[in-house]
């Protein structure tokens, strides 16, 4: 007998879900879960949001200054390892 | 002043604008310091970019990168390509950061543990909440805010979750590559990722105003 997918069981494979890892059978079962539930679909958009946000939000940029600074270390290193 | 040309004169007498990092890296062992130089500059973005999410700091990730280059140098002739040169320096990148961030005294910071969804007994969502709204973070968010709320974020993840979800998701390397650079299985990157991204899914809701 197979148990109703709940909102946490698709939560806990989303990862899987949404890289298209999930065997086809189960992935049926946590589309057709999400299909008919709002929270879940807000969920999953949030989710597969997130490390875009994080990634945007934490790109930094090498300085210039700095980027020369290391060049003139590494030219001052032994010319042989 | 020693111009790099006068102290390492091989160098400039063998182009190696076309090769890839493993004869980039074969090169330089080979004392052309040229390449070494080359494999430098093509890291080098990624190097501080990586340093700085895993340290938070600049300062930090100015260290980190001086001392990635430095180190890598010195152990280049050990550098066999079993890895891939990017894998193998990313190691030696994510070990100085490590090693920074346990030297230095930080403040405890308070884990990210309460922003993991909730459930009812039923196993639903525990509340009825617009959970989409931190898709859009980046425009509800001034953009300052939401980077400095991004840099704590990463801070308050264990660095457990933290270090595997900055290499994948962040810097986007393939899971492969950072269960490589961490030495942990496949399984256990992936699984860390997702409780990384849990966590910060949550918190993301938090400060659009909704709770995970």
């Amino acid at each position: 007998m197979t148990r109703t997918l709940t909102c946490r069981d698709g939560v806990r494979v989303l990862m899987d879900v949404t890289e298209g890892r999930l065997p086809a059978r189960r992935r049926r079962a946590v589309e057709a879960h999400v299909g008919g539930c709002r929270r879940c679909q807000g969920f999953v958009a949030s989710y597969r949001a997130t490390p875009g946000i994080l990634r945007r939000a934490t790109a930094a940029r090498l300085p210039a200054s700095l980027g020369r600074r290391l060049g003139r270390i590494v030219r001052s290193l032994p010319s042989r390892p | 002043m020693s111009g790099p040309a006068r102290r390492h004169p091989v160098s400039r007498n063998l182009p190696s604008a076309g090769l890839g990092d493993e004869g980039l890296a074969r090169r330089a062992v080979a004392g052309d310091h040229e390449a070494f130089e080359r494999l430098v500059e093509r890291y080098r973005d990624r190097v501080y970019r990586l340093s700085r999410r895993l340290t938070g700091s600049a300062s930090d990730a100015e260290e980190v990168l001086q001392e990635t280059f430095v180190s890598a140098y010195r152990r280049l002739g050990g550098f066999r390509g079993e890895a891939a040169f990017s894998t193998w320096l990313y190691r030696i990148a994510t070990n100085a950061a490590l090693m920074l961030r346990r030297g230095r005294a930080r403040h405890p910071t308070e884990p990210l543990d309460d922003y993991l969804p909730r459930f009812d007994r039923q196993g639903r969502h525990a509340r009825d909440a617009d959970h989409a709204r931190a898709a859009d973070a980046e425009t509800i968010l001034d953009r300052e805010r939401l980077a400095r709320h991004a840099r704590l974020a990463l801070e308050r993840l264990p660095e457990r979750y933290r270090t595997p979800f900055v290499l994948r998701d962040l810097e986007e390397l393939p899971t492969a590559e950072v269960a490589s650079v961490l030495g942990l299985s496949h399984a256990l990157v992936r699984q860390r990722v997702h409780r990384a991204r849990l966590m910060l899914r949550g918190y993301l809701s938090h400060l659009v105003g909704v709770e995970p």
